[in-house]
């Protein structure tokens, strides 16, 4: 191989650097963050938040704990209190640790009324541990400062498991029914 | 041990990312464990929840629709393509090729990008599901990915343009980490590893799961077991996936995603009270006591060809709805373990590129 | 004198925002997004970034991903050998709390062995 006259007019290395020159001249790829923003796809998982109800001006949340369950790393934690007369439940306090959240998306995918969802805002930091932890009034703020970005306050998003949302659109583990057969 | 420069003995210690996976699954139900498996090969999630998917569902008796099947194998395949990309750069950038790194990361994005419009998420994606995946893929990411395919055929050559012929990188890899088919077999590799020494074992064509029945793609194998037939494999490979890819897309059916019968997130751990109003209370407890399960007891091991190699599941099932044993054959522990065998007799600069070559992920490794 | 050594402050001062230097510690996951982070598309050297695999150059370091009680004294050691002034970022839900990951053989949060400054929630958190 080394007596071939290809190895000795340094063919091999030439035809390399001819990549990286064309490389050169082809339009940078690499996105000027401060100034440029990264475009996030809609249904990407950020931070948390609850959907605040326009008509009522308070979280949607009915204590139904479904979250609590299906979170695998079982960062949620939710206060409520029953109606005694009705039966009703209401949401008092809901703790959510987002040191602990791995973003898996199961929360937003069982809650039946759409109230916590996962955001579009990725840019989050904190100096303490105690500034991520996220209560009720922090997760409702989270869902104001997402919301101003759209002017029309009308987000959906198809990982949310709203109710009149056709039965194809939703994701897949909420179709109703029995998923094991009864052995009869 | 070494002798001068020469490595003579040598012994790789594992464990510094051992983080409990198996243990913790025995405490979680079977769906909230498909998280966890991301976790495991995280360069390419995709492979990793796929096969674990598919234990769940073959344990269960669970199939697929096709269009699930269909979307499954393609981003399988796009995430075998990252999980190259991945390998090919940082391989490169320890020889000693930084362009190679910049560029792979640039088509790397991209893939990323697909993700994160299928499923909202990089790299953690959690995208199959037991029993399919977890959204439909709208048709202008479709066409976005399958207009890609071309545009990638072009950095492939451009990365065999950079590397195939380059004097150092030929230097760097012909004749290193030489091993022969049957030693492969005799330490258990698997993947590109092994089909590198000439042995076409791929567990997408031997033992085919998902859409691999239906499309065409070849194995490509290597002659002398070096890490360069190594490095050719794995780029035969990334053009066999785009393959793959593309008949997936023009074939992919129409309808649902999901079987019928999957599970709930929310798994209980014993029966739920479905019919409690329909047949009352009484039989209800009377069903529970007689031991109705609620997923079929027993054991059963399926594998997947991950981007790395074989990656199988190991589930023990003893009725209720959280595994009793999760046991993950993960193909960079055996790999690692063939590092003495591959390294002795070598130049302690070449260990680099033998550990880069058998693409060893540490999170897979330890669990 | 006094306005000199000010202004040799605010001159170290600048140079040291200007370029900071990590110390990479990447354990998992979290480690291919810093990757990608430094790689093509967002390239971290425009703010001065430059990635060093020596503790003794860096002035920050970078914990990104599960930390096990295995890695705790080698990481420990790693942060001893930083020179003044030194700060830490605790990169992904792993290396700030644990994570997902509440076994017997993980730190429940890396601030269990070192002081953080900044914690970076995410997993893992996007470039």
């Amino acid at each position: 191989m080394r007596r071939d006259p290809k190895y000795l007019i340094f063919k091999d290395l030439l035809g390399g650097l001819l990549i990286t020159l064309k490389t050169f001249f082809r339009k940078p790829v690499t996105v000027q963050y401060p100034k440029e923003r990264v475009t996030i796809f809609p249904s990407f998982r950020g931070r948390h938040a609850l959907v605040r109800d326009p008509e009522t001006g308070e979280a949607r949340c009915v204590a139904c704990l479904k979250c609590v369950q299906v979170c695998p790393s079982r960062c949620i934690e939710v206060k409520f209190e029953v109606n005694p007369e009705t039966g009703a439940r209401k949401m008092l306090e809901y703790k959510l640790e987002a040191l602990r959240c791995i973003y898996c998306g199961y929360c937003e995918e069982v809650c039946p009324v759409g109230a916590i969802v996962l955001t579009e805002w990725f840019e989050y930091s904190s100096r303490d541990r105690a500034g991520l932890i996220f209560d009720k009034e922090k997760l409702l703020k989270n869902w104001d400062e997402f919301i101003a970005k759209y002017p029309d306050k009308v987000y959906t998003n198809k990982f949310w498991n709203l109710k009149g949302i056709p039965e194809i659109l939703k994701p897949a583990p909420k179709r109703e029914g029995i998923w094991v057969k009864v052995k009869e | 041990m070494l002798e001068g420069e020469k490595i003579v003995d040598l012994e790789p210690v594992v464990g510094f990312l051992h983080r409990g996976v198996e243990k913790l699954a025995e405490n979680l139900n079977y769906a909230q464990v498909l998280p966890l498996t991301d976790r495991l090969d995280y360069i390419s999630a995709m492979n990793n929840n796929t096969g674990y998917a598919l234990c769940v569902e073959r344990l269960l008796g669970i199939e697929p629709p096709p269009r699930g099947k269909y979307l499954r194998t393609m981003v399988c395949e796009l995430a075998r393509i990252a999980s190259h990309l991945l390998w090919l750069a940082t391989h490169a950038l320890d020889i000693g090729a930084m362009t190679v790194f910049l560029y792979c990361f640039r088509e790397r994005e991209i893939i990323l990008n697909f993700f994160e419009k299928i499923c909202g998420s990089r790299l953690t994606v959690s995208y199959p599901r037991i029993g399919g995946v977890r959204l439909d893929v709208e048709e202008e990411v479709l066409e976005e990915i399958y207009n890609f395919i071309p545009y990638m055929y072009a950095k492939i050559e451009e990365y065999e343009g950079l590397l195939s012929e380059n004097r150092i990188w030929l230097d760097r890899t012909i004749g290193i980490g030489v091993i022969s088919g049957e030693e492969a077999l005799a330490y258990g590799l698997t993947g590109p590893s092994l089909r590198g020494s000439g042995i076409a074992y791929d567990i997408r064509k031997h033992f085919p799961y998902d859409a691999y029945p239906v499309v065409e793609f070849e194995v490509p194998v290597g002659k002398n077991g070096d890490t360069y037939d190594r490095y050719w494999v794995r780029l035969q490979e990334m053009r066999q996936s785009l393959k793959i890819v593309k008949q997936c897309i023009e074939k992919l059916p129409e309808g649902p995603v999901c079987a019928e019968l999957s599970p709930d997130l929310d798994m209980p751990l014993f029966k739920r009270a479905f019919k409690a109003d329909a047949i009352g209370p009484v039989t209800l407890i009377a069903f529970l006591n007689e031991g109705m399960e609620l997923v079929p007891k027993g054991e059963i091991y399926s594998a997947v060809e991950g981007a790395k190699g074989e990656l199988g599941f190991y589930l023990v099932s003893d009725g209720t709805g959280r595994p009793y044993r999760l046991h993950i054959r993960a193909p960079s522990f055996i790999h690692i373990s063939a590092l003495k065998r591959l390294a002795c007799g070598h130049f302690i600069a070449d260990l680099i590129a033998i550990i880069g070559t058998l693409d060893i992920v540490m999170g897979e490794c330890d669990r | 004198m006094e306005l000199f050594l000010g202004k040799l402050d605010d001159l170290i001062n600048w140079a040291r925002a200007g370029s900071l230097w990590p110390v990479t510690f990447g354990l998992a996951c979290c480690a291919i997004e810093m990757m990608a982070a430094g790689a093509s598309r967002s390239d971290l050297d425009r703010f001065g970034i430059i990635f060093r695999a020596s503790p003794r150059q860096a002035d920050c370091m970078i914990v990104a991903g599960t930390l096990t009680y295995k890695m705790a004294p080698i990481l420990r050691r790693v942060y001893d050998q930083m020179s003044h002034p030194r700060w830490v970022v605790a990169m992904g839900s792993c290396a700030c709390s644990g994570g997902i990951f509440r076994t017997y053989a993980t730190v429940q949060g890396g601030d269990e062995i070192f002081p953080v400054d900044i914690y970076v929630p995410g997993c893992p958190p996007r470039p």
